[in-house]
């Protein structure tokens, strides 16, 4: 602020009000290199997505690499050009550092959750899980090849939830599989099948994000470091006849093979109406006590959610410490590693 | 071309004359003085001393009495006197006015150049505000590789050119205060200070400062100013200073 010589305070005056002598300017001018205060807000969560349409929640930053023809850089878009004949490896050792700024500019790490969603046989997929800085409030959901894959489909997924284990990032997987034989119907949209209703199971498993972040995070204390999961999207007591029964169905429809036996937590996420809300939990509760009956934990996140039809929607995300898909996703692994020892997971870290 | 004016009482090294001539040709910026001569039936002019005058000549004029150097006369009066005295000076004062107009253009320009690097800074931080990965995309190329936080960097570079700015304008600064008085180089300031109150004002969404900033401008520029209505902050600066600078330049002139 300008003052006058004898230390009076004026802000838009030539001479000063209080005794009159002029104003002395040239002072203050120092006060013009400092800019107003400002704050900058960021979203509370994050979307990356590879090799996978990108998954927009409402408030998020939703972004993606993807390989293009030419290299560029956008603000929701890293686009990498692709090498030919390239493997994971190519593309990590190419632009490692490339993706690395890219996340530093776009601040991915300034929300508070972060969400990767990846197609772990992408070759990018390896790349991304490297990259990343930090894996705070960070979940991976990976589509992983299977045994119907080809082996250097299962080496790439295999080298990539290697990646992942090995940083100790939590992990909701789902096979190619799944996806494929994947459906759901919508309320007011209809039946989705394959890929799109892969998305929308992911859209509802993701939206109490902070609880289920708080869920996976404890795993990975008690070493849980995998997750399936079981969706039934716009389900009803007419076309299921009680609660017991959807859960009896959802059992069959997991997006990993996995034996209940060997569950170590369980998370149940539903949007149903208000009255349904206690048949459910109880529901839940009766189900794990019959089937998941060496689970650590059990927890639950129930929201109401008005429904002409009394149609509700629940997702169950199993936490486990070993995983099948892993030791058969090896062989494809072998097969390709002996044959190129550089595509072996040995020096990933 | 050259003036000649009678003069008395001349003086010049030890020797003195009654009477003789100035004669002053503007073109070479030369004094010529000519005392009168008379030997038997003859007369002819003869010349005491020529001497070259330049902005840096030292002169003294007290009513008739005149000394350039180490000469000394008398006009014959007054104005005759003032005339002599101006025609002398006006190298010296050519070259004021043209240090002070150059200075006043170095102002100007570091004022500029200070100003919209100035409202470029709040631009970008006002584009951070809105879309801060955007913002940092289009500016990536300005960044180190190895930029931690971008924003920072950013906001830390911008803020980095306005202080070097600060500094320019500093550095023009004293020789406004050596060619310039006092109260017009504290307007000078004045504006600058005003601009960036305005700035920030636009920066802020704060109508009332901006209103209260634009009348302080009105005052300094002696005229209603308005019409900045969807100009851009930088457009803005420009106009105002543009607009102040010519009215501030004016009343010195005119003093």
């Amino acid at each position: 602020m300008p003052r006058c010589p004898n230390g009076h305070e004026s802000a838009l005056e030539l001479k000063c009000p209080t005794c009159g002598e002029s104003v002395l300017f040239a002072e203050s001018l120092r006060d013009l290199t400092v800019l107003p205060p400002y704050q900058f807000t960021f979203e509370e969560m994050a979307v990356l997505s590879i090799g996978f349409p990108p998954l927009v929640f409402p408030g998020s930053y939703s972004a993606e690499i993807r390989v293009e023809k030419e290299e560029s850089l956008k603000a929701e878009t890293l686009s990498l050009a692709t090498i030919e004949g390239a493997t994971w490896l190519d593309y990590k050792e190419r632009y490692l550092a490339e993706f690395q700024r890219w996340l530093r500019l776009v601040s991915l790490a300034k929300p508070r959750y972060r969400v990767i969603i990846l197609d772990a046989s992408n070759p990018l997929s390896i790349l991304a899980l490297t990259g990343l800085a930090s894996y705070r409030n960070t979940i991976v959901f990976a589509l992983t090849a299977d045994e119907k894959s080809r082996p250097l489909e299962q080496h790439t997924s295999y080298v990539a939830l290697t990646e992942a284990f090995q940083r100790g990032i939590p992990l909701i997987l789902a096979t190619n599989s799944f996806m494929e034989e994947a459906s759901c119907f919508l309320e007011h949209e209809g039946l989705a099948l394959g890929q799109q209703a892969l998305s929308q199971m992911l859209s509802f498993i993701f939206t109490p994000l902070g609880e289920l972040m708080d869920f996976v995070q404890r795993d990975l204390k008690l070493g849980i470091k995998a997750h399936g999961f079981s969706t039934l999207i716009a389900a009803s007591d007419s076309v299921y006849r009680t609660v017991d029964d959807a859960f009896l169905v959802q059992h069959h429809q997991t997006s990993i093979d996995l034996d209940l036996e060997k569950v170590q937590s369980a998370y149940l996420i539903a949007l149903a109406e208000k009255d349904l809300e206690t048949p459910i939990s109880q529901g839940f509760k009766r189900y794990c006590d019959e089937h998941l009956v060496n689970a650590l934990s059990i927890s639950q996140w129930l929201n109401a959610r008005p429904s002409k039809y009394r149609i509700y929607d629940m997702a169950i995300v199993y936490g486990l410490k070993n995983i099948d898909i892993y030791s058969q996703l090896r062989k494809g692994y072998e097969m390709i590693a002996n044959q190129t020892p550089d595509l072996k997971v040995d020096g990933l870290l | 071309m050259s003036r000649k004016f009678k003069i008395l009482s001349i003086k010049h090294q030890d020797k003195q004359y009654a009477e003789g001539f100035l004669e002053i040709d503007e073109d070479i910026n030369q004094v010529e003085v000519l005392r009168h001569r008379r030997k038997w039936f003859r007369e002819s002019w003869e010349t005491v001393t020529k001497l070259n005058y330049t902005p840096k000549t030292v002169m003294d004029i007290q009513t008739t009495k005149i000394s350039v150097g180490d000469l000394y006369f008398s006009a014959v009066n007054e104005r005759d006197a003032a005339a002599i005295a101006g025609l002398i000076s006006k190298p010296r004062v050519e070259e004021r006015t043209r240090i002070r107009k150059d200075v006043l253009t170095q102002f100007q320009e570091s004022a500029r150049h200070f100003l919209l690097l100035r409202a470029e800074a709040l631009a970008v931080t006002s584009n951070l505000r809105k879309s801060p990965r955007q913002t940092v995309i289009e500016s990536a190329h300005l960044l180190s590789p190895d930029t931690c936080d971008p924003i920072d960097e950013l906001l830390e570079m911008h803020l980095r050119r306005l202080r070097d700015g600060l500094s320019g304008l500093d550095a023009v600064s004293k020789h406004i205060t050596e060619e310039v008085k006092g109260e017009w180089s504290e307007k000078l300031y004045a504006l600058i200070y005003g601009i960036g109150t305005i700035q920030d004002a636009i920066f802020n969404n704060d109508q009332a400062t901006q209103e209260k900033g634009l009348n302080f401008m009105s005052n300094l520029c002696a005229k209603k100013l308005e019409g900045l209505e969807g100009l851009s902050a930088g457009e803005i600066t420009n106009s105002l200073l543009e607009e102040a600078l010519k009215h501030i330049s004016q009343l010195m002139e005119s003093n």
